[in-house]
């Protein structure tokens, strides 16, 4: 037996019927009171390209810029202290072949963390960065767990002195934003790539995987990179040259 | 009709002595909230919007801001900060002795939420402030907006004018 379908033209119209009144009237009783600037936009999607061949092993500029950045403190508790880039050695044991490469969250196209956030606190945005939204985060640390790369952080002390633009608070998970507020101010360079390129060694490039004129992009296509963990089937935004 | 069962009597006995305990303990009158002055004037919306709706103009900010990637800061917590945070000299005033533009009200309200927890409460720079008498910009919403909270407003102002 067939079941009958969904009228699909009434849930157009419906559809259609909310954006038109989306501008003005929510709820009754509540109204935008305002226009609203464009957003994250849907045809972008952000990305790192992290060359490990310019990547200096006993530099950690990139982790210094960073916590500077979204004032990350320490407490001297190396088990427990949030840290949004760790710098990951690769030793082949074999050749004795060593690389040092930062690794962050990697934003995935498919993101582990936020299929198993159970208030869906965490998300992706429209253009690729997940993110959390810690007004929603209850502390599970489910996402923790899910990170294949262990990118996901927990602050669990209290923190103070945040940075207007960078708030962060005791109780909820956290990891790299690619420092989200530069993308939405029109700065669209993170606080790493910049601390990087200052230091000489350029090693990190920041772009729109998606404009196939950007930088990140050519470099892409003329020298490849590689995905961490690509058997995963993430589509990582974050990719790697030299390992 | 059934006759009220014991169990039920010395129940409205203790409340009714409840309840007369708590009259008598609660004769002193609570100070109203000491509320900080704001640096600069006048605020994005009029002070009677701001005052009864500010927690929704926040939220919607919020969501904006945090899922969307539209951001606005003059109108979401960078802005309030920026004319009713802290001053960038003076430490963090989160003492509740101290007259605070947020947490003076929220008491005196018994409003439990703490935005700085996790939220910068000192002012950063210059950079977001809010463009002065914005309210206008947007007036058909606002009107429509103002015109619905005035009523209610008034009728909060005249029942505390009343308690008075």
């Amino acid at each position: 037996m067939t079941q009958p379908g969904p009228d699909l033209r009434r849930r157009r119209f419906l559809a259609g019927a909310a954006a038109f009144c989306g501008g003005l009237t929510v709820a009754p009783g509540v109204t935008l009171l305002q226009a609203q600037t464009a957003g994250a936009a849907q045809q972008v999607r952000w990305g790192l390209l992290i060359d490990t061949n310019r990547c200096d092993p006993d530099c950690d500029a990139c982790i210094q810029a960073c916590h500077e950045e979204h004032r990350i403190t320490h407490h001297e508790r190396p088990r427990t202290d949030p840290q949004w880039i760790r710098k990951v050695t690769l030793r082949d044991p074999e050749t004795g072949w060593q690389a040092s490469a930062p690794v962050m969250c990697q934003h995935c196209e498919r993101p582990p963390c936020a299929d198993v956030c159970p208030t869906g606190a965490t998300f992706k945005r429209p253009d690729g960065i997940v993110m959390v939204n810690r007004h929603t985060c209850i502390g599970c640390r489910y996402c923790l767990m899910a990170c294949p790369y262990g990118a996901r952080q927990f602050v669990h002390e209290k923190v103070t002195e945040q940075r207007p633009d960078s708030p962060r608070g005791k109780g909820t998970a956290e990891g790299c934003n690619l420092c989200v507020h530069r993308i939405d101010a029109g700065n669209p360079e993170p606080a790493c790539v910049e601390a990087c390129r200052e230091r000489g060694n350029r090693a990190i490039v920041f772009g729109n995987l998606n404009d196939p004129q950007s930088g990140i992009s050519r470099a892409l296509e003329a020298h490849g990179g590689t995905r961490l963990r690509a058997d995963l089937r993430l589509n990582p935004a974050v990719r790697y040259q030299g390992v | 009709m059934a006759a009220t069962p014991p169990s039920c009597r010395s129940l409205t006995l203790l409340l009714g002595l409840s309840g007369a305990m708590l009259q008598a303990g609660c004769t002193g009158e609570t100070p109203a909230p000491e509320i900080a002055e704001a640096r600069d004037q006048p605020c994005v919306e009029e002070a009677e919007t701001m005052r009864r709706d500010h927690p929704r103009i926040l939220a919607q900010e919020k969501a904006a801001a945090v899922v969307d990637g539209r951001r606005t800061p003059e109108r979401g917590l960078r802005g309030c900060v920026e004319c009713h945070g802290d001053s960038e000299d003076t430490p963090v005033r989160l003492e509740p002795a101290e007259p605070q533009f947020c947490a003076s009200c929220h008491q005196y309200a018994g409003v439990s939420n703490n935005c700085f927890e996790c939220h910068s409460s000192r002012p950063d720079g210059s950079e977001v402030r809010h463009r002065l008498g914005q309210h206008h910009v947007f007036s058909p919403a606002t009107q429509a907006w103002s015109g619905f909270t005035d009523g209610l407003l008034h009728e909060v102002l005249a029942m505390e004018e009343m308690e008075q």
